[in-house]
């Protein structure tokens, strides 16, 4: 697949995973090239799309990884562009804000599981987490959930 | 009301930006380009030499047709057992595999909210643990591939000393078989237009030669330069300079002070 065709395939489908990760654009914009890059690079023949996909998103999940902690993430932080962050969540929707308060691993099998639309066993394997973990992780984000959103009686 | 079509809704809202984009498919094409060029040149050398291995042949051409045929009939001798062991060898490995991902397969489980009463399904109806196989694929050349991508997913070591990581870092740089390009930015948006030429290149060298570990936070005060600079191998180090004095490279913890 060309480089343009891939961008514009997959760049919204990664832009998302990595932005219900890192919660900033910036972020969420190296892990999207950094993700095309190891793709170019590996030259992978795939079996079909969904093949394809999968293997981006395993990719997508497991970079980026160091950059929490650091100078970089916390120099952005002082200059306040977490501020922004904040507000933007609001403005998103209340049901992605009450995800973005969640722990970040329950915040990525939630988007895996309801945006992606992935089994709890592609997950599991996309994430290197073990299938209980996830299941567990799952139940508990909707528990957290539910109470953030009670007043909406959403259905999970 | 379900969560499940309220979180896609509000996810269509979440798009990268368009400049991004842009400079980011620029960039992958270029990348596209130099891979297209450099496995060209490789072919050319290996047909170059091929033409003159032939070449040397065609004035013995009998002797060489009769060695030809005994050479091909034991060639495909030594195939056919080789695939005949290798059938077998996979046979017995793959009885012993657990299946793995199945699209069809969704443990999603509608989770009603009657006033305060929530019903849970049970924990027997949520789908067994299986046995995993990681790899998500028999295609063994894919999984060493992404096994490989995993190892050496990062530049450098974590809890790796500072003074060695940004030691290799200023040596990549130096290095123009290594370093493929860099851009400098006033913003965190990177394009064609932002490749730095020469002298601009050598001016930030000699700015960043010498660097002390800075444990302090920094109250800037002045601008902030963005580069990113793209490897041979696929890395890619983005970094900035902030007021003239402070280098910060993205992934690592500490700052640099620059001397």
């Amino acid at each position: 697949m060309r480089a343009e065709e891939l961008v514009e395939k997959y760049s919204k489908m990664l832009y998302r995973l990595a932005y219900s990760r890192t919660q900033n654009r910036h972020d969420a914009e190296d892990i999207v090239q950094e993700v095309f890059y190891k793709y170019l690079k590996a030259n992978v023949v795939f079996n079909d799309e969904e093949h394809r996909k999968a293997w981006l998103l395993k990719v997508a999940v497991n970079t980026g990884k160091s950059w929490v902690t650091s100078a970089w993430n916390r120099h952005r932080a002082d200059l306040d562009e977490a501020v922004d962050i904040t507000n933007t969540m609001e403005e998103i929707g209340e049901v992605y804000d009450a995800v973005s308060k969640l722990p970040e691993k329950y915040r990525l099998v939630v988007h895996l599981y309801y945006y992606e639309d992935l089994s709890i066993n592609e997950i599991s394997a996309i994430t290197n987490m073990k299938v209980s973990t996830v299941k567990s992780l799952l139940r508990r984000s909707r528990e957290k959930l539910k109470k953030a959103l009670e007043e909406e009686q959403y259905e999970f | 009301m379900n969560f499940n079509e309220r979180y896609k809704r509000d996810n269509e809202k979440i798009v990268p930006d368009e400049k991004f984009l842009v400079g980011l498919t620029e960039r992958l094409q270029n990348d596209e380009a130099m891979r297209a060029s450099e496995k060209t040149d490789l072919s050319h050398n290996h047909t170059h030499r091929n033409n003159k291995t032939q070449k040397g042949f065609i004035a013995d051409s009998d002797h060489s047709n009769t060695m030809n045929n005994l050479h091909n009939r034991k060639n495909i001798w030594i195939i056919g057992i080789t695939a005949a062991c290798l059938i077998i060898v996979i046979s017995i490995f793959a009885l012993g595999r657990s299946e793995i991902i199945s699209n069809n397969t969704r443990d999603k489980q509608p989770l009603k909210i009657h006033g305060n009463k929530i019903e849970k399904p049970a924990d027997d109806t949520i789908e067994e643990k299986t046995t995993q196989d990681t790899s998500e694929s028999s295609n063994t050349d894919e999984s060493d591939t992404l096994e490989n991508i995993f190892e050496n997913s990062s530049w450098y070591t974590k809890g790796e000393a500072p003074t060695k990581v940004y030691e290799r870092f200023l040596e990549r740089l130096k290095n123009d078989q290594d370093l493929k390009t860099i851009y400098m930015s006033h913003e965190n948006v990177f394009s064609n237009e932002n490749v730095m030429n020469e002298n601009e290149f050598s001016t930030l060298i000699d700015k960043i030669s010498s660097v002390t570990e800075y444990s302090g936070d920094i109250d800037q005060t002045g601008e902030e330069v963005f580069y990113m600079s793209e490897f041979r191998n696929g890395d890619i180090i983005k970094f900035t300079i902030v007021d003239d004095q402070y280098l910060i490279i993205k992934g690592i913890e500490i700052i640099y002070k620059i001397n």
